[in-house]
């Protein structure tokens, strides 16, 4: 069968490189952030939290 | 499924097909066209590739027939157990559609085929449905419903967060208002803030401040011990006074009693307490326990007792003397612990005065307290004024530590709201930022989607109607009404809904372009696109280019199936006008019958059926010079107007081959040359020149047969042979089969520039133009 991706999976996808370029999220984080948006389990606490990591990082780096 | 090639479909009892009918699949063929007259069974073959696939039958429904239509599936008279659907593909692999229990089966369900499907009567449904139906068609292109939850989650944390941020802010600022309450208790002092004073007193050395405190806390309270041995010793020392006067009096009291009770007295109360006391534990006793004597043995108890009555008073002294000479031992020792314990406190006194480097504001009495107990009275009232600047010294330090405590408290609460506050303004932009993001990524997303929808709906519509479609037709998802699409067109130069002022005609063609662009989009190698009679209403000058179109676009597909009723099409093909770009697979279906069931038959080309003319044992030279001589007007009417040949002006265009042979003449019949392509796999294609001069030279003499055997009553054709028939069909054939190519059909493309070729490139045809 197909593995071609769903639109909230590409979209998903194009988001998170957006992210990942602006410094918010980070970059080891990506599938697991891709999937989380994707499947819209991404809570409220989840983006605040990997805001704050990514920008703890861009900061220490 | 993939894109494996189909081999055949087999219907039985199925709708139309009353029996088993076959329709076999021809190898490297992905167009398949089914033309047939109405009720030939054209929509059976789609019912049967629409079973399989999805377990209905869809031309039944919306026909107010109500539901449970499975029981018109069968052909008439059969039964749903009597159905069997197959449809075999070139992997040996046959999935088969059949009823069990009532209930429809398909084995190997992951053989099922994928199809889009596309009935005449549904042609503008996704044009001329609501905005809101047309999003429902679109939704699995454009459905990013999870993506906006986990969006809509980050909308809230941002409103939380700005929430949050104002909470901070008045935790900071009330924090900050009791801080400025101990600064302007501590005076304000000039050239400060809340902020610096607190930090200012909060870095002063604070381990100095706490042992002066414990010193002063000492010294204090030592001297408070010193107050309280004056009273202390007057107590004691009236308390020794006390008992001594009391022991003494009972001392005389016990030695006037012995003397009124008799010169031993004493002596004798103890002595008769003991035989008491003897004959209480022996009373049994027989003997004197005294002389053993036997004589007075009985009532000597009793005796005992009278006596020691008599003798109580002596006894009650004795006890008074007794207690008054414990008190007074207890009074003396007293004192005695009294003085030890006022040692003691010279030595606690000497300890806190020597333990700490006392400052200036401290004073001290000029002696140190007295050795003798009995003077500390007067040290303590000299020492009155020493002991008011310790206690004042130990208010003010007392009062010092709780003020850094209170100001210390203060400044950590606002620090820490400070900072939570500082936090969530740094974390703010960032959180709109990645918000924005989700948003305008979302937006271009959809719109990202329904611009190359509507584009590649333009470009097919083009297709048809040149000019008319790129960057024309507009899909667009309506901004304040959440699924719902809007499709626009340019009409005019305006944006309008198609419907509003489109042709019928034209709104077939968007219906059919939207539906193939749609299925397109979606993994279409995998599928089979099913065109059910869909060009009825096509106005005949669109539906050429609509045919191209469809060739187009089939190459995309798994397999393409479309049905059609116009003849034109069927006759297209039949003279190889249909010029295709890819082997179609012509199929005529005719003469349907209850009991035969559905019938196809041969749709072979002009040059074949001429062919099969000449092959025949007893060849019929009439049909035979009839067929040919038609089949060089098609030829002659083809290289006349592709080279503007003169030819006579005549109403209706009926041009004879008496006009159309003499006309392509001179240096262009000198030049006429046919480049027979025929491709080699994994080598160059061998390429077969041949002049077109002698075949017409050829043709212009004996012309006339066809007028002679093959068009009239003429008795003329009683002098000529049947080889002068045979002759000339001969001609006509390799002419044709020089022309016209059976795979692809005419060349008719001059894209190369130098030659005219047709959609497989197999025929290359010289010279482009007309020599002068």
């Amino acid at each position: 069968m197909s593995d071609e991706k769903s639109p909230s999976e590409t979209l998903a996808a194009q988001i998170v490189d957006q992210l990942i370029q602006s410094g918010l999220v980070r970059t080891e984080k990506r599938d697991s952030v891709v999937t989380k948006i994707a499947s819209g389990e991404m809570k409220g606490l989840d983006w605040k939290n990997e805001i704050d990591l990514a920008a703890e990082k861009a900061a220490t780096a | 499924m993939t894109g494996i090639a189909l081999k055949s479909l087999s219907l039985t009892a199925f709708r139309g097909s009353s029996t088993t009918f076959k329709l076999p699949f021809e190898k490297g063929r992905k167009l398949t066209l089914v033309y047939g007259e109405n009720g030939t069974g054209k929509t059976t073959i789609c019912d049967a590739l629409e079973f399989l696939a999805v377990g209905d039958v869809g031309s039944l429904n919306d026909k107010g027939m109500g539901r449970a239509l499975e029981k018109y599936w069968p052909s008439a008279n059969k039964a749903l157990s009597d159905i069997d659907v197959v449809l075999a593909t070139s992997n040996g692999v046959e999935c088969k559609g059949r009823f069990v229990d009532k209930k429809p089966v398909f084995e190997p369900a992951d053989a099922r085929p994928v199809i889009e499907l596309l009935r005449q009567q549904q042609i503008t449904a996704l044009i001329e449905t609501p905005p809101a139906k047309r999003y429902e068609v679109l939704q699995r292109f454009i459905d990013v419903e999870a993506v906006e939850k986990s969006e809509d989650a980050l909308r809230k944390q941002v409103q939380e967060l700005e929430a949050d941020r104002t909470s901070r802010e008045n935790a900071e600022y009330q924090s900050f208002a009791a801080l400025n309450d101990l600064f302007e208790v501590a005076g304000k002092p000039a050239g400060l803030t809340a902020i610096t004073w607190a930090k200012a007193l909060l870095a002063e050395p604070q381990d100095n401040v706490e042992s002066e405190l414990k010193a002063v806390e000492l010294l204090r309270g030592v001297l408070i011990a010193f107050g309280a041995y004056p009273d202390l010793l007057t107590q004691s020392q009236n308390s020794v006074v006390a008992a001594k006067d009391a022991f003494d009096a009972a001392n005389t009291a016990m030695k006037a009693a012995v003397v009124t009770a008799s010169g031993n007295a004493s002596e004798t109360v103890k002595l008769l307490e003991a035989g008491k006391s003897y004959l209480h534990a022996h009373a049994d006793a027989t003997v004197c326990p005294l002389c053993e004597s036997d004589d007075k043995i009985a009532g000597l108890a009793e005796s005992i007792n009278a006596r020691l009555v008599q003798l109580a008073s002596v006894q009650e002294a004795q006890t008074n003397l007794d207690k008054c000479r414990s008190t007074l031992n207890r009074a003396e020792a007293a004192r005695a612990q009294l003085g030890a314990n006022y040692a003691k406190s010279l030595e606690d006194y000497a300890t806190a005065k020597g333990g700490f480097a006392w400052g200036a504001k401290y004073t001290f009495p000029a002696s140190d307290p007295p050795a003798d107990i009995a003077d500390v009275q007067q040290w303590l009232v000299s020492a009155e004024a020493s002991a008011k600047t310790w206690a004042d010294a130990e208010a003010s330090l007392r009062q010092g530590s709780n003020r850094f405590a209170a100001v210390k408290s203060a400044l950590d609460r606002y620090e820490t709201n400070s900072t939570r506050k500082k936090e969530v303004e740094a974390l703010i932009p960032k959180a709109k930022q990645a918000l924005e993001i989700c948003v305008k990524a979302r937006q271009a997303f959809t719109d990202k989607v329904m611009a190359e929808i509507a584009q590649q709906v333009g470009e097919l519509y083009e297709k048809v109607h040149p000019n008319e479609g790129l960057e024309k037709i507009a899909l667009q998802l309506d901004p304040k009404k959440r699924s719902s699409i809007e499709m626009q067109a340019k009409f005019a130069g305006k944006d309008v809904p198609p419907t509003a002022y489109f042709s019928q005609s034209h709104l077939d063609t968007l219906g059919l372009c939207v539906f193939l662009a749609l299925a397109l989009r979606d993994k279409a190698i995998e599928k089979i696109l099913i065109l059910d009679d869909v060009l009825g209403s096509i106005d005949e000058p669109h539906v050429e280019r609509v045919i191209d179109m469809l060739y187009a676009v089939s190459e995309r597909f798994r397999h393409t199936l479309i049905t059609t009723h116009y003849r034109p099409w069927r006759e297209k093909f039949r003279w190889g006008r249909l010029k295709p770009d890819q082997p179609c697979q012509f199929v005529e279906l005719t003469g349907w019958g209850l009991d035969g069931g559905m019938r196809m038959k041969s749709a072979l080309p002009e040059t074949a059926r001429l062919k099969i003319l000449m092959e025949a044992e007893d060849p019929d030279l009439q049909a035979i010079c009839s067929k040919a001589g038609v089949m060089l007007e098609e030829a002659l009417d083809y290289l006349t107007q592709k080279y503007e040949c003169a030819v006579p002006r005549r109403h209706g265009a009926a041009y004879t081959l008496g006009d159309l042979l003499p006309a392509v003449k001179g240096k262009l019949r000198d030049n006429l040359r046919v480049e027979i392509v025929t491709p080699i796999e994994g080598a160059e294609p061998i390429v077969a020149a041949i002049d077109l001069k002698p075949m017409l030279d050829a043709l212009s003499l004996i012309a006339q047969t066809r007028n002679v055997m093959g068009a009239h009553f003429n008795t003329l054709s009683f002098e000529l042979l049947d080889a002068d028939a045979m002759k000339f069909a001969k001609q006509v054939e390799q002419l044709a089969d020089a022309l016209v190519c059976p795979e692809h059909g005419w060349p008719s493309r001059e894209k190369s520039g130098s030659y005219w070729e047709n959609g497989g490139g197999t025929r290359r045809l010289h010279p482009l133009k007309k020599p002068s």
